[in-house]
């Protein structure tokens, strides 16, 4: 039980440093680097994935994590990517809990789900809502490339992820009277 | 005792005595101070003696090398240290040459505009949704700051500040559509306000908006901000003119501005939380 309590903490501070690291990464030091002005967001992957991982409750807490991360450097606050993210992380979790299976091809299609509905709900609030014209424009130009741009990179963070979840295996406790 | 002075060994030292003393004796008479002896020796033996040189030297040389392994380890070790020490110092000198070119800009400002009341900002962050480049300064309310102060890097505009916490801000840049300044051309004094759309902003550019068909102003004119409104002192200079247009469904007239500050490359800004203006405003 102990041996339990200590391998989830420890996995679970692993994934906060790793969205840690991501933050800085893509908010501080703009990596990956732009590609003809197309940006690569590497949160909402990595969001996903541990959603997927570590299921409702820890991925709502770990995405609610992120998005305070992103909030700070953000320049529409109003805590728009700490909602989305905590969302993100726990629909992931319920998601793969009912419905789904875990594999790299449902953690593209939640990735992409995932960018799309930030691209919409964010051009929506910030862009539309903002007065700023050429929208259209902006979709298309800069907004779904980069979340082709970002879905490049959800393998990375699923085996990331999963190579972390397998080192860091909760044991199975059998109980003595069901044999 | 007979036997022996008989004996064939005993004439033959003799021989060799006579042989050697007698070399002795020329020896002493040569200058070169060397027997004939010794001098056929040395020429019976010099292949030996070459070889040995030779042998010797080789020994030398890898006796010479196995002690200074050592010794070069060290050195090169000593080199290596001495080598990190200058590339740290080549860092620092280098942030201390920016930091000193920044407060140089910034005394010139502070020199031209008494009063100014600055709060320096290093960037902390820039929001990778926003393609407007906004980012974060590590200074806030407690630091003085307050929405809507402008953000200047030495005396070029970079923008505004829109949102405030206690110790940190974010700044919207003048290449964002929904920042605007009043401005004017300093040769020509032709008033207008600086603007951008989200076409111009990709491609890092902004207008001087509001300007008639006969307007004056020439590529290479200097836009500055002009005070008008109050959010921004006069005289920040935003940019130079590199294009003047129709503007798009409109009679009237606009210049194309390429920014002064290069936006994306901002490191440190000053933001400007007291000025004459601001305070009549």
């Amino acid at each position: 039980m102990r041996r339990n309590t200590a391998v989830l903490v420890t996995r679970r501070v692993l994934l906060a440093l790793l969205i840690f690291c991501s933050h800085i990464l893509q908010n501080v030091l703009s990596f990956p680097p732009e590609i003809f002005g197309v940006r690569c967001w590497l949160l909402i992957s990595l969001t996903v994935c541990i959603g997927m991982f570590e299921r409702e409750s820890a991925g709502l807490m770990l995405g609610l994590f992120a998005g305070l991360l992103w909030d700070v450097v953000s320049g529409h606050g109003d805590g728009f990517n700490t909602l989305f993210l905590m969302v993100i992380g726990a629909v992931c979790g319920l998601l793969i809990n009912l419905w789904m299976r875990n594999n790299l091809l449902t953690a593209l299609l939640l990735s992409g789900g995932a960018h799309v509905l930030y691209i919409l709900l964010y051009m929506v609030f910030f862009i539309l809502a903002g007065g700023v014209q050429d929208a259209g424009f902006l979709l298309l130009r800069y907004y779904l490339p980069t979340c082709l741009y970002s879905l490049l990179l959800t393998p990375i963070y699923y085996f990331a992820v999963r190579f972390l979840m397998k080192r860091l295996q909760l044991v199975e406790e059998y109980d003595a009277f069901s044999f | 005792m007979r036997n022996f002075l008989k004996s064939t060994g005993f004439k033959v030292f003799l021989v060799v005595l006579t042989v050697l003393l007698a070399g002795v004796a020329v020896a002493a008479t040569v200058s070169s101070r060397s027997s004939p002896l010794t001098s056929a020796a040395g020429v019976l033996f010099s292949p030996l003696q070459r070889v040995t040189s030779f042998v010797t030297e080789r020994l030398k040389d890898v006796t010479g090398g196995f002690i200074s392994a050592g010794a070069y380890k060290e050195r090169v070790e000593e080199l290596e240290r001495e080598v990190a020490d200058y590339q740290s110092k080549l860092v620092d000198y280098e942030k201390l040459k920016r930091q000193v070119e920044t407060y140089e800009k910034f005394l010139e400002v502070k020199e031209k505009n008494p009063d100014f009341k600055f709060v320096t900002g290093a960037v902390i962050g820039r929001d990778a949704a926003d393609l407007f480049h906004s980012f974060t300064l590590n200074c806030g309310s407690t630091d003085g700051v307050s929405v809507n102060d402008p953000v200047i890097h030495g005396e070029y505009l970079v923008g505004i500040v829109s949102e405030v916490q206690p110790t940190s801000c974010t700044v919207l840049t003048i290449l964002d559509p929904r920042v605007n300044a009043a401005a004017y051309e300093i040769r020509t004094n032709e008033m207008g306000y600086a603007k951008t759309d989200t076409r111009l902003a990709l491609d890092g550019k902004l207008k001087l908006s509001g300007l008639t068909r006969d307007t004056a102003i020439t590529p290479g004119g200097i836009v500055c901000t002009s005070g008008v409104g109050g959010i921004f002192p006069r005289g920040l200079i935003i940019g130079t003119v590199t294009e003047v247009a129709k503007e798009d469904g409109d009679i009237s007239y606009c210049a194309k501005i390429d920014p002064a500050a290069d936006i994306l490359k901002i490191a440190d800004a000053f933001v400007i939380t007291e000025f004459e203006e601001k305070a009549d405003a």
